[in-house]
């Protein structure tokens, strides 16, 4: 209703102007049928189809009721003014319909790619849950063999301890003892790393970022894996400089021990620990070793979670622990990567850490 | 007080398969052991018995674990070991900073609890005696607290006054963590406490002068996200 109200008062408007500028100007009846066409056109843009139609049609009467001879009558003296209102009503209503259509259009056009976005993000949304099912399960995979590795070593050494008693010789019992540590803390260490993965998926990590030397991580590190280590020797080439760094201790001491794990598990020979200066900017630490080297398939692939290096490998991990490595680095704005040694053969893995300098220091109170 | 009795450890533990394991452990280390299930019965048994040491799981059934430090701390001054399955390094600061002596995390191995527990006898021993060794010696380490005087493998180091500051700091509680926080405030003062990059940048120098690798020290020991440890003297 609101809308036929507006093409009356459109039409009432250009009767008005048609009148005003009529009394200004010499106006031929061409000009007066223009304006009135005028009219419609924005009746037609803002309005649907019957006010428009309404409006072309309202414009003809009021063309002939105002403005033909005799004035103020819908008679008409001059005959050809019947082909005029004809075309008029014409052109007037084929605006009309047109208009219509184009917005009709217009709308199922925009319909259209609302149900196409729609649908896209229903994709999009499908394929991500495709993705975290297909992540959830290759982790319940990965977590349940690695797990049960562990478990089963130490359950089987157990039970044989306590099924055998005094017949067990004391060099196997402590052997068997020594797999249930070995195995226990093993576990312990895989703990760690599937909650330091689910913490940061949470959302939940926050590193703690201060100055600290870079050497200190290390320390941490080697100390707490001196039962693993067992004979392998490692070499530690620190500078006699401190080195400092901003990033979180507790972060990059996960980071050192996935590392260290990783060349203890795949490599061979001497471990070697480099700390080193990347110019002004950075502080480059590399764990070194002589094993086999890289596996094949690109070293980006490694540290994406759940891959391993290589099926045979029987050392047993989550495939987490170099997907932590990249992320915890990537978290304290630093770079990480694999190479083969250019000295010789083995790996190398490598991160970055923002370098940071001493501050000046006040004495300490007397 | 003609013989000196075994030291008595109060156990507050509610797990029983970590009850077992601590009883055996305690029991064949010649300690005399009491067991509390519950924060009441250790509150109860620590009054009653004034024990040696108490050995706190933060997640007793009954009570929030740092409300029964803080409960404690308020009228003794025994050692206490908390124990606790939260592993975060803030959970840990926040119980020493309380007035814990030590913290050990779940999973932890009979070595490390019963080396804590002979740190934490010694040092009670050595406070309650009331006089403290003017000599600290420690694998290559020698430091005359008297003198202040610093050797090492008997070769004369010199320390700057804020190093010897930070070194006497930590022989005081040898064996013990000591947090950021509570190095910062003895060493530069309350207002400083929250300063951790003047103790690390301090750290780092005192390793280079008393350690033949600051990368694998074997007396000025990192907990890491805590704070410090000063090797204990065996024996």
């Amino acid at each position: 209703m609101l809308e036929y109200g507006f093409a009356l008062c459109v039409v009432a408007l250009t009767c008005a102007l048609v009148g005003v500028l009529g009394g200004l100007l010499e106006l031929t009846p061409t000009d007066r049928v223009m304006i009135h066409l005028l009219g419609v056109v924005v009746v037609a843009y803002w309005a649907r189809l019957g006010p428009s139609l309404l409006a072309a049609l309202a414009s003809v009467a009021a063309f002939d009721f105002f403005f033909v001879e005799p004035i103020h009558t819908f008679s008409v003296d001059e005959a050809h003014y019947r082909v005029t209102f004809v075309v008029m009503a014409g052109v007037g209503m084929s605006f009309s319909w047109l208009s219509a259509r184009l917005r009709e259009q217009v709308q199922l056009a925009q319909t259209r790619e609302q149900q196409a976005a729609a649908l896209a993000q229903a994709q999009r949304e499908a394929e991500l849950e495709a993705e975290r099912e297909r992540l959830r399960a290759s982790l319940l995979a990965s977590v349940s063999h690695d797990l049960r590795t562990p478990l089963g070593a130490i359950l089987g050494a157990v039970t044989t301890l306590e099924e055998g008693g005094e017949r067990i010789d004391p060099e196997t019992q402590s052997q068997l003892l020594a797999a249930i540590h070995d195995q226990a803390e093993l576990l312990a260490r895989q703990l760690r790393n599937l909650l330091e993965m689910t913490r940061f998926e949470g959302g939940g990590l926050e590193l703690q970022r201060e100055l600290a030397a870079v050497e200190e991580p290390i320390g941490v590190v080697l100390g707490a894996l001196q039962h693993r280590l067992g004979d392998r020797q490692v070499d530690v080439q620190n500078p006699v400089e401190p080195l400092y760094a901003r990033f979180d201790p507790v972060a990059v001491e996960l980071v050192l021990s996935n590392l260290l794990e990783n060349a203890l598990r795949h490599g061979e020979g001497t471990i070697e620990i480099r700390v080193e200066a990347g110019g002004d900017r950075e502080v480059e630490i590399r764990v070194l070793d002589r094993g086999p080297g890289l596996p094949p398939g690109g070293p980006e692939r490694l540290f994406e979670k759940f891959v391993r290096g290589s099926k045979a490998s029987t050392g047993g991990g989550v495939g987490l622990g170099l997907a932590i490595v990249a992320l915890l680095v990537r978290e304290s704005g630093g770079r990480v990567w694999a190479r083969t040694r250019s000295d010789g053969p083995g790996a190398e893995f490598g991160f970055s850490l923002p370098r940071s300098f001493a501050p000046e220091i006040p004495e300490a109170e007397a | 007080m003609s013989v000196q009795p075994a030291a008595e450890i109060l156990v507050a533990e509610d797990e029983p398969q970590m009850r077992r394991f601590f009883r055996a452990l305690i029991r064949s280390h010649d300690y005399r052991l009491l067991e509390a299930g519950t924060g009441r019965e250790a509150l109860a048994l620590a009054s009653s018995h004034r024990p040696d040491l108490l050995i706190l799981d933060l997640g007793l059934p009954d009570r929030d674990g740092l409300e029964l430090l803080v409960e404690l701390r308020a009228w003794t001054s025994m050692p206490i070991i908390v124990v606790s399955a939260r592993g975060s390094e803030l959970d840990k600061v926040r119980a020493l900073d309380l007035g814990a002596d030590d913290y050990l995390t779940k999973p932890f191995g009979s070595h490390e609890l019963l080396a804590r527990v002979r740190v934490a006898l010694r040092q009670a021993a050595r406070v309650g005696a009331g006089s403290e060794q003017p000599l600290f010696e420690v694998g290559e380490l020698s430091v005359d607290l008297a003198r202040r005087k610093v050797e090492l493998g008997g070769q004369a180091v010199r320390l700057t006054p804020t190093e010897y500051k930070l070194l006497s700091t930590m022989i005081a509680h040898a064996g013990k963590v000591l947090t950021h926080r509570q190095l910062l405030s003895e060493v530069w003062g309350p207002a400083q406490a929250s300063n951790t990059q003047y103790l690390r940048v301090y750290m780092a120098q005192l390793r280079r002068k008393l350690e033949a690798d600051p990368a694998r020290p074997s007396l000025l020991k990192t907990e890491i996200g805590v704070g410090y440890r000063l090797e204990a003297p065996v024996g």
